[in-house]
């Protein structure tokens, strides 16, 4: 009887347990499912949250060359000094020694500091060199921390700083090239999920996301000698006619590529501590000025394109003045008679106003347009001007008298080099670029070939002894150009004291290669029309520029300087 | 029979799972090795700039022109362009 009890009493325990283990077993079961099914996205997000990081990797932005491949812009090595805003306040005397030696202003660190409180981040010092970390490195302040960045670097620093522009702290360009081209420029950065171990090293990749995409390299067409010499002549003559500001355009003729651009005063993008606003803007395509003189060859082209003038034809200038309305308007003297190339190369204004005279309103408009003068250069910087021109149907009974010398509308360095490569190329005006290649758009014919070539030739007088322009010519090439001299507008009155002198030619005449247009605002020394100020740096940039070309010299061999070694 | 299967699939089992656990350590491997080398690549970038940076500016015609001044005493001559040896 005791062993049948036993025996039952074991079979029971045997169930409970049993029961109890499949109970636990299902438990765990029920919670494993519930988990997996009810809460994965929770844990699985949480669980990555503690392992996995999402790394950026930083793109490179490309470089800007020349058309020689020298770098104008690099990407080069910076590093960011930062730390804890609690941390500087709490080290206030050891930090008080760090930004003395690394050149920041302590009291106002301290300011940030007390404002940022609430973070656990600021910067004390952005993009500095190896230098400045050695420094950090050695002031023993653990608490500074140092982060690896890139800044951009201006190898040519004042001599290109308008055309090139540059980026902000951010590395985003902010003017000039770096603006125009900053998608390309700066390519795409992307991300990388990854496991990292205690240290902080990644040793699994999740994935991928986003590959990163390194900027693109941006070859100019500019080249850096030519800029320099453009660069150094134009301070030179700023200098030497004290004038305030100056620009320079250099195009290649043939193919509208521009080789330099230059403005002056100007800064040195590496050092922004002192900018000046005026410095920042790239002149030549964004600022418009009254062409003067500057403007005649255009409207003697287009009267010769419509056939009222011939160049034989002998034109009375007595007495060397003309009245305008109320507005008397004078030759420099009184040349009594000449002929269209008289005309140009005494720059008279009694001339010009009389062939003007001869030319259909609307027609004279449509050509100076097309001719460049008062239309987009077609340039891919940013800012680029159109010029101010009055619409046709709007002259005034004297608008197109004053419009032939150049006054009553506006162009920019560009425009105006832009139409005297019309002069340069038979004719063919094309739109103009800053990069570099071959896949131009072809040109359009804008001037009969002949004319344009007329005008080149009539332009001879110019750069001759007597012309107003003689000290453009060169000892060893041909050049022709016209000069201009502008009265400066202030609060809509000419003054008498304030001029732009300006110069704008081709050269060599014999094969046009190089269109140069140099516009000096407001000499003050020294002389101060286009004559005396921009014809000389015209000649000397020329002679420099097409001797580095490797241009044959097109002067007889006799009439310019030769010396016995 | 049976228990041979048993004993050649736990075998085949521990097997795989070993070779699992070793793909993953290489795996681990190879990643670090990948990091280590993009590091060195970026540095090799950064020297690459840095070189650049200098060789631009040793090589810039400012920097030309006034040693050519100062040091060989040369100076730029627009009149006398050209010279013939006879």
């Amino acid at each position: 009887m005791m062993a049948i009890g036993n025996i039952k009493q074991q079979n029971i325990r045997h169930i409970v347990i049993v029961l109890f283990l499949m109970l636990a077993a299902f438990s765990v079961s029920a919670r494993v499912a519930y988990v997996h099914i009810e809460k994965s996205e929770f844990l699985k997000q949480e669980g990555e949250r503690h392992y996995k990081r999402n790394i950026p990797i930083y793109a490179y932005r490309g470089n800007i060359l020349d058309r020689n491949g020298h770098e104008l812009a690099v990407s080069a090595p910076a590093i960011s000094i930062w730390a804890d805003p609690d941390d500087v306040l709490e080290h206030s005397e050891a930090f008080e020694v760090l930004a003395g030696q690394i050149d920041v202003d302590f009291f106002a660190l301290k300011r940030r500091a007390e404002k940022t409180t609430n973070r656990s981040f600021m910067y004390i010092k952005r993009q500095v060199g190896p230098r400045v970390a050695d420094i950090v490195a050695q002031s023993g302040l653990d608490v500074v921390g140092v982060i690896k960045e890139r800044k951009r670097v201006y190898p040519e620093a004042d001599i290109f700083s308008q055309v090139i522009g540059m980026t902000d702290i951010d590395y985003q360009g902010v003017e000039g090239v770096e603006l125009a081209f900053n998608e390309y420029l700066q390519g795409a950065n992307g991300i990388r999920s990854v496991i990292r171990d205690r240290i902080g090293r990644s040793f699994e990749v999740i994935e991928t996301p986003r590959d990163k995409v390194d900027g693109g390299e941006v070859s100019l067409s500019l080249d850096r000698n030519i800029q320099y010499i453009a660069y150094s002549e134009l301070k030179r003559a700023l200098s030497y006619h004290e004038a305030s500001s100056g620009m320079m355009v250099v195009l290649d003729a043939k193919a509208g590529r521009v080789l330099s651009m230059v403005n002056y005063p100007s800064y040195n993008p590496n050092e922004r501590s002192s900018l000046d606003e005026f410095a920042l803007r790239n002149r030549t395509v964004t600022d418009v000025f009254e062409p003067g003189s500057a403007i005649k060859p255009f409207v003697m082209a287009a009267a010769m394109e419509q056939g009222v003038i011939d160049e034989r034809e002998i034109l009375d200038v007595n007495p060397g003045y003309i009245s305008i309305g109320d507005k008397k308007v004078s030759d420099s003297s009184n040349y009594n008679k000449l002929n269209a190339a008289g005309v140009l190369a005494k720059s008279s204004n009694v001339g010009m106003v009389q062939i003007a005279s001869r030319i259909d309103d609307e027609y004279l408009a449509e050509k100076l347009r097309s001719y460049g003068l008062f239309s987009p250069p077609g340039i891919e910087l940013p800012g680029e001007s159109s010029g101010l021109f009055v619409s046709q149907p709007d002259w005034g009974p004297h608008y197109k008298s004053f419009l032939s010398f150049g006054y009553g509308a506006a162009t920019s360095a560009l425009q105006l080099a832009n139409a005297y490569m019309v002069l340069a190329n038979n004719g063919v005006r094309r739109d103009i670029t800053v990069l570099d290649g071959d896949n131009r758009v072809p040109g359009m014919q804008v001037m009969q070939p002949e004319v344009a070539n007329r005008i080149l030739r009539m332009l001879q007088g110019v750069v001759q002894a007597g012309g107003t322009g003689a000290g453009a010519a060169t000892m060893a090439y041909q050049v022709v150009g016209k000069t201009g001299t502008a009265k400066k507008l202030k609060a809509g009155i000419y003054q008498d004291d304030a001029y732009i002198a300006l110069f704008s030619g081709v050269a060599p005449l014999s094969d046009p290669q190089i269109v140069v247009a140099v516009i000096v605002d407001d000499p003050r020394k020294n002389g101060v029309y286009g004559g005396q100020v921009a014809a000389p740096v015209f000649s000397r940039v020329v002679s420099r520029v097409l001797r580095y070309l490797d241009v044959a010299p097109d002067k007889a061999i006799d009439s310019f300087a030769v010396n016995t070694l | 029979m049976k228990a041979g299967l048993v004993i050649l699939l736990l075998v085949l089992n521990t097997a795989t799972a070993l070779g699992v656990v070793n793909n993953q350590y290489k795996k681990r491997l190879v990643v670090i090795e990948m990091t280590q080398l993009e590091n060195k690549r970026d540095d090799m970038i950064d020297k690459w700039s840095q070189l650049l940076v200098e060789h631009a500016a040793w090589s810039a015609n400012s920097r030309i022109e006034r040693i050519a001044i100062e040091q060989l005493n040369m100076k730029y001559e627009y009149r006398d362009f050209l010279y013939l040896k006879i």
